[in-house]
């Protein structure tokens, strides 16, 4: 009984368990069994660095053709499968322990989330585990679906609409992928294995530029609709503000990361290296970054600001992927791989931070029903363990110095900014777009903690199992901060894994890269610490006083709204903001023109005869095809 | 021997900011004719204030109302470890140039965070306007790091201080002096403390020593700025390379406050226009730097 | 023309410059509305208790017929029982401040007025006590009321932001509250009358006729002069007391010196709310020389003291004139070397250019008088269409801009203030010798004058009625402030926040214009004591409040 099937087990029986009843209790249940199987899943990325889990499964014997390439499953754990099992693991045990008390707010039948929540997790840890391409897509497929259920959770009708988008544009980027997966296995005569493909593929397509380009465009298609790239975002900010909160932990922390893993797979291991992919995946990620986060600038709902900006923070991440691609196919070992490292240690961060920004704005809306932010404020006061855990979180998004966000910016510069090729152009944005960041926090921040809110609200702090995880995530945030060594070490073990050599990047106590830059995190932070203790010694208080109010006493709602938050410097970027109604105006009529068309067809399709004649035709033609006749 | 001289060009910062502000304070004087306070009276003022009592806010969040101008003071403070200052001392490995805008970012963030926190309505009018500048001057400021890397071909600070003699690391340098102007909110873009408007904004509730902590930290960003713009250029023996130093801050404080004497406040969205568009400038430097020149 | 709209009224008076008629209360809407599509506005109103008199309360309606250039004063009484009169702000919508005094100060009720609510006295004043009402004694002591709250449900999206009472951009007391959505005001209310000082009760209870000058005088630290010369006009209308030449010329150099004094002034505190500090500091220098003008000739710097009712009480004589032409020249050339300068400004023009709009439609009919109506191309001064003191005998220009913006403002002042420094020249250049007071008359008893003046703000009215035995029986002064006021919500609207102390100051605001004092003990929101200046500054000497 190896660790594997105890997790899969688990997850088998707390779907089961959870399909008798929809009450609290079984929903705890759910809950606590997910917990302790992500903490089996953990243990399996940990012990995944060192020592490659597999497990191989003989489904159905012999046999050639599809059924032969389904047949043998193998389910191994690589370096790099296991750096995104931790963020599996830790995420989903986040998540679970704080389902445990945060589905209480949901008063209907909680079947639907019992069933669902299990699947989906296991589901994405198969998705990590799977060394066949055909096993992947049936598993990615299956994590879609039980995502989908998730989000239309609350049966709303927004719930439901939102779902529905979801399911639409993830399985029309799945079937590029699946063109994509099926061209590879085309080439690579027949093996669907990753170990295969990566031997016979890359030697290959170096001959076949067309086709390599194709399987990449169906691979950046169907991961970039998964990880919400603009143009292929727009599903996110409605799917991840109608599930519940923990589910959008998820969602955003580990759903987003898989398609980067498989990204990782694709451009390092299959394609060969390629400086026109690599800056094509570059310009995809400054896009992202770009829009998501300006558009995340205006929005007063909790969730829907923390969606876009998951939208931009992935374009980091994808910005450092094609980075590395670039640099690495045009020579430069070593500012490649720190790009490549940046990307994952990006993702492992934002997962993390992400992950508990979501999980606080849970536990506000769980107190005070409300994601509004021009109507919140003052939290702090009733809840502030949420809201310290909120600020680290806030402050790590933000790149602030010395929590982690900070560092795998600043691996994304050094490997952008120095460089003379457009990349620094990217890396300038990237800067220009982690002030906006900022901004955006300050303002989620004090909206819903510090600054007064419209009426007095008087709330209690969350229960323990909600604060615990939220805890667990700030401490994180803070280690990876301080010493970076830790995740970089494991990165290297990630990389090193899909044939990227690591040079010795001096990573303790600071991080220096050779003749570009230096980090030294832990430096900052005890001088710092050091300053700020003894500069808030000096500053003790004992005179209390009301608010000066130029001399009225009025109650009046002296507030700032969220949408007035930052007014000026939105309509002076208007363009911004414009460019993105363009690009909705200019779908929307491609929209209304393909929809034209279909009807043009369904009127005609009413007509027997037509119908009759064009299939025959239609049927000659494949005749000819087949029969060998060249037309 | 090099922490050393770190701490002393910490404490140099310290005591000779507010000795520059009230140097700026007797040129804005004279320019305006009449006879402008001594030189010391901004110490004078700071000693004044720190003899006040603090006073906290009934309506604010305690905490993070007193965290404000400490962690002000400190990240700015922490940069001057790694930024020589009067000695070319520093801990080079501890940061570069990177590190020390994210620290006066850091500092803002501080700055604002407080002020969000004290419940006073100028005060979230004044922050969310810093705010807003602080974006709009990134934008500009991100197109000159650029520029500067890429001239330099690194962001190390022992690779930036000095720059290479190439057009555009020196036409970078200009454009950072500019963007060192508005950073330190001066007239015209002193939009988040705008007195006749709201009252000093983030300011509005903080006194005694919090208030001093608060302007000490705006006294020495001001003196930060300057010393980075130096750096890009001294070069030379520790002796001579203090003396130009002293002088430098001196000219570059004698020409900043005759500029603010000579201009009137913009609104936050004329601010944030001006920005926009010279980012323009920003960009083209880059274009030169990438061209190798 | 006037006289057609008045027939079937009973003509009270009809001279060359003013006319009184009594108006029925079934009429009054009518013949005010006529009067006003005829081009009078609306100048001011004053309330009067009657009953020692004729057992009735009174109001009057004062109209500027520029026209015609006279002014019309329509009466309005009503018997002390059924205290009730039509209200003229549905048709006129100036009215609107005059009627609201007369409502809290006397009691009278006007039918139909749609903002029926306090204007001057705060809100734990006890309801039912009027103060201006002959029975209530100057210095009567009162226990605070409970005031009424009011419940308002806030919105989500907008922001109120109270300015006032103190705050750095007034120098002045006063209280706007400002909603904000975005960076954009969307709303804004007044409530003033925090300085409001019970001058009129004071000038009726216990001052004779040659004290009260000195009384108006400190109506306003900056247009002081222009206060008291009003009312001595309207002393000297009321009792048709002939001011020789002489003093008639000094009185008006005395003005002409006030008005750039306060102009220079007020371009200062516009740098200043600008941003522009140094612009302020040279423009309160250039202002020095006009107060020494000011000593050199009455011997004060700022409140010059110099009027009586029938002249004035110093002389200018020879060997001063040399003098004050020197400082007169120094003072130009500085001023209009920096206002030049600040005028090229372009971050300065910017933020002043299509700023704080007062449209010329919505400015008439409110009633706006001075530099705010002639930069919305509003063409009215008092100075040429009803020429008092020497104006009559100087020749000069009255700019009128049409921009409506606050940089229209400032334009009008800067002509008006170079448009000054000719005028005192020529006055200085033609002063006739003669006599410099007329103290050779008689007060007739109970009979209404009116003084009107141009100050640096606008129009300023004073309206009284004479008792004889060296007293007045009704003292009513109308600074021009309190016809710029109502303007001011108007032009906050739709700009931005940072926009709004140089829109408020445009109109160049003199509150102190009508006001009480009370002593409040804030911490606590209640009011010790209110009464008169005097005793209250007795009392906060015995350490008693």
């Amino acid at each position: 009984m190896t660790p594997l099937t105890v997790i899969v087990i688990l997850f088998i029986l707390a779907a089961v368990v959870g399909l008798f009843s929809g009450g609290k209790a079984m929903t705890k249940a759910v809950n606590l069994i997910s917990a302790l199987a992500s903490l089996g899943i953990c243990y399996l990325g940990i012990i995944g660095f060192t020592n490659a889990q597999s497990v191989k499964l003989s489904l159905f014997e012999g046999g050639r053709g599809i059924t032969g390439l389904l047949g043998s499953l193998t389910l191994k754990v690589t370096p790099l499968s296991a750096f995104f099992l931790l963020i599996l693991g830790v995420l989903s045990f986040s998540a679970s322990l704080y389902g445990v008390s945060y589905m209480d707010m949901y008063k209907r039948d909680t079947r639907l989330y019992n069933v669902s929540y299990p699947l989906f997790l296991l589901f994405m840890m198969l998705t990590l585990l799977t060394q066949n391409l055909l096993w992947f897509i049936i598993f990615w497929e299956l994590m879609t679906l039980f995502s989908q259920f998730l989000v239309a959770f609350e049966r709303s009708e927004r719930a439901v609409k939102a779902a529905f988008k979801y399911f639409c544009m993830t399985k029309a980027g799945a079937d590029f992928m699946l063109l994509a997966i099926v061209l590879t296995i085309i080439k690579t005569a027949g093996t669907a294995e990753y170990s295969g493909i990566s031997q016979v593929l890359p030697s290959y397509l170096i001959y076949h530029p067309a086709e390599t380009y194709a399987i990449a465009i169906g691979m950046i298609v169907g991961l970039g609709v998964k990880a919400a790239v603009v143009p292929l975002h727009s599903w996110l900010p409605d799917a991840y503000m109608e599930a519940p909160s923990n589910v959008s932990t998820l969602l955003s922390g580990v759903m987003e990361k898989i398609p980067v893993y498989m990204m990782f797979v694709v451009f390092l291991w299959f394609l060969p290296l390629d400086r026109y992919l690599g800056l094509g995946i570059a310009v995809i990620g400054t896009l992202t970054l770009f829009f998501g986060t300006m558009y995340a600038l205006k929005q007063t709902d909790s969730k829907r600001l923390l969606a876009y900006h998951s939208v931009g923070q992935i374009g980091y991440v994808i910005l450092a992927l094609g980075a590395g691609l670039y640099l690495l196919s045009g020579g430069d070992a070593l500012l490649g791989a720190v790009a490549l490292a940046a990307s994952l240690y990006h993702a492992i961060n934002h997962a993390t931070f992400k992950g508990l920004l979501f999980l606080t704005a849970g536990s506000v809306a769980y107190r005070t029903g409300s994601r509004d932010l021009n109507y919140l404020g003052g939290l702090a006061k009733f809840m502030p363990i949420t809201a310290f855990t909120a600020l680290i979180g806030a402050l790590s998004i933000a790149g602030m110095p010395p929590l982690n966000g900070f560092v795998s910016k600043w691996m994304i510069y050094a490997s952008t900014l120095p460089t003379p090729t457009v990349l620094s152009l990217f890396g300038a944005f990237a800067l220009f777009i982690s002030s906006v960041t900022t901004a955006s926090f300050v303002k989620y921040f004090t909206t819903m903690f510090t600054r007064p809110p419209l009426e007095r609200i008087e709330v209690k702090e969350v229960p323990p199992t909600m604060w615990v995880p939220q805890a667990i995530l700030a401490f994180v945030c803070l280690t990876f901060g301080i010493y970076p060594k830790l995740p970089l070490g494991l990165i290297s073990k990630a990389l090193t894994s899909v044939g990227v050599s690591v040079p010795a990047l001096k990573t303790f106590p600071g991080i220096v890269i050779p003749s570009t830059g230096n980090i030294e995190p832990l430096a900052i932070f005890v001088i710092l610490l050091a300053f700020g203790t003894a500069f808030l010694a000096l500053t003790h208080s004992k005179v209390v006083l009301p608010v000066w109010t130029t001399g009225t006493r009025k109650p009046l709602a002296m507030r700032l709204p969220a949408s007035s938050y930052y007014a000026s410097f939105e309509e002076e970027f208007e363009e911004v903001y414009s460019l993105g109604e363009w690009a909705g105006k200019a779908i929307s009529s491609i929209w209304r023109g393909t929809k034209r068309l279909a009807v043009l067809y369904e009127v005609r399709s009413y007509q027997a005869d037509l119908m009759m004649t064009a299939s025959a035709v239609a049927l000659l033609i494949m005749v000819l095809i087949l029969g060998g006749v060249s037309l | 021997m090099s922490l050393l001289g770190c701490i002393v060009n910490v404490i140099f910062a310290v005591i000779f900011a507010p000795l520059l502000d009230g140097l700026e304070r007797k040129v804005k004087a004279k320019l305006q004719t009449r006879q402008g306070p001594p030189l010391v009276q901004t110490w004078l003022d700071l000693i004044k204030l720190s003899k006040r009592p603090s006073v906290t806010p009934s309506e604010s969040i305690g905490w993070l109302f007193r965290l404000g101008p400490p962690m002000a003071l400190a990240s700015i403070l922490t940069a001057f470890f790694f930024v020589p200052a009067i000695l070319p001392d520093s801990m080079r490995f501890w940061g570069d140039i990177i590190a020390f805008i994210y620290l006066m970012t850091l500092s803002t963030v501080a700055v604002t965070l407080g002020g969000f926190s004290s419940g006073n309505p100028y005060a979230q009018i004044g922050s969310h306007r810093e705010v807003s500048l602080f974006m709009a001057e990134e934008f500009s400021l991100a197109f000159v790091i650029a520029a500067l890397a890429v001239s330099a071909k690194s962001f190390m600070l022992s690779n930036l201080f000095p720059l290479p003699l190439k057009a555009s690391a020196l036409i970078g340098a200009l454009l950072f002096a500019v963007l060192a102007y508005v950073s330190g909110a001066r007239v015209p873009f002193d939009v988040s403390e705008a007195e006749p408007e709201i009252v000093e904004g983030p300011l509005i509730e903080y006194s005694g020593r919090q208030l001093a902590l608060l302007k000490l930290s705006m006294y020495t960003k001001r003196l930060l700025l300057f010393t980075v713009f130096l750096n890009f250029f001294l070069r030379g023996s520790p002796a001579v390379r203090a003396i130009y130093y002293v002088i430098g801050l001196i000219v570059l404080s004698v020409i900043y406050s005759a500029i603010e004497a000579s201009c009137g406040r913009f609104r936050t969205k004329d601010a944030v226009r001006f920005l926009k568009r010279f980012s323009v400038l920003g960009a083209l430097c880059w274009l030169l730097a990438v061209m190798g020149w | 023309m006037v006289v057609e709209i008045l027939k079937g009224c009973k003509i009270l008076r009809h001279d060359e410059r003013v006319t009184v008629a009594e108006v029925s209360p079934e009429k009054v809407r009518e013949i005010a509305k006529e009067l006003f599509n005829a081009g009078c506005y609306y100048s001011c109103g004053m309330g009067v208790d009657e009953r020692p008199i004729n057992l009735r309360f009174a109001m009057y309606h004062v109209f500027n017929c520029e026209a015609e250039r006279r002014h019309v004063i329509l009466k309005l009484t009503t018997p002390a029982n059924g205290l009730t009169m039509p209200s003229i702000t549905p048709v006129i919508e100036g009215a609107n401040w005059s009627e609201r005094e007369a409502m809290d100060m006397l009691g009278i009720v006007f039918d139909g007025h749609p903002e029926p609510e306090r204007l001057i006295l705060p809100e734990d004043w006890p309801e039912g006590v009027y103060p201006l009402r002959k029975d209530f004694p100057y210095n009567k002591k009162l226990p605070p009321a409970k005031p009424k709250g009011e419940k308002r449900k806030p919105r989500a999206d907008v922001m109120e932001v109270p300015l006032g009472p103190y705050h750095p951009t007034l120098h002045e007391p006063e209280y706007f509250e400002i909603y904000v959505k975005g960076d954009k005001i969307v709303d804004a209310k007044y409530r003033g009358f925090h300085v409001h000082r019970g001058m009129e009760k004071l000038a009726e209870s216990r001052m004779t006729l040659n004290q009260i000058p000195f009384l108006a005088e400190r109506i306003c630290g900056i247009c002081g002069c222009t206060h008291s010369t009003a009312y001595c006009q309207a002393v000297e209308d009321a009792a048709d007391i002939y001011v020789p030449e002489r003093a008639r010329y000094i009185r008006t150099i005395m003005l002409e010196v006030e008005r750039i004094h306060s102009h220079l002034l007020w371009f200062g505190i516009a740098c200043h709310l600008l941003g522009f500090d140094s612009g302020f500091m040279h423009l309160w220098r250039a202002r020095e020389y006009i107060m020494d003008v000011a000593e050199l000739i009455t011997g004060n710097r700022k409140t010059y003291g110099i009027n009586l009712v029938g002249g004035v009480r110093r002389d200018i004589p020879e060997k001063k004139k040399k003098k004050v032409l020197e400082l007169l020249d120094l003072a130009e050339k500085d001023s209009r070397e920096v206002l030049d300068s600040v005028a090229k400004m372009k971050e300065l023009r910017e933020r002043m250019e299509n700023v704080g709009v007062l449209p010329k439609k919505k400015g008439r009919r409110i009633g706006v008088v001075g530099p705010v109506a002639r930069a919305s191309g509003i063409d009215t001064d008092v100075r040429r269409d009803h020429p008092y003191a020497a104006y009559g005998d100087l020749d000069f220009e009255v700019p009128v801009y049409k921009g409506e913006d606050v940089l229209s403002r400032f334009l009008v002042r800067y002509d008006e203030t170079f448009q000054s420094f000719n005028m005192i020249r020529q006055a200085l250049a033609n002063m006739p010798e003669g006599e410099l007071i007329n103290e050779d008359y008689e007060i007739p008893h109970f009979k209404l004058g009116i003084g009107v003046t141009e100050a640096p703000r606008g129009e300023d009215v004073h309206v009284l009625i004479t008792w004889g035995e060296n007293k007045v029986y009704r003292w009513h002064p109308r600074a021009s402030t309190y016809n710029n006021l109502p303007a001011v919500p108007v032009m906050l609207r739709d700009n931005d926040i940072a926009d709004a102390p140089i829109i408020i100051a445009s109109i160049d605001p003199c509150f102190s214009c009508t006001d009480h004092v009370s002593i409040i003990d804030s911490e606590r929101g209640r009011v010790l004591w209110r009464g008169s200046l005097e005793e209250g500054v007795r009392r906060l000497g015995d350490g008693k409040a």
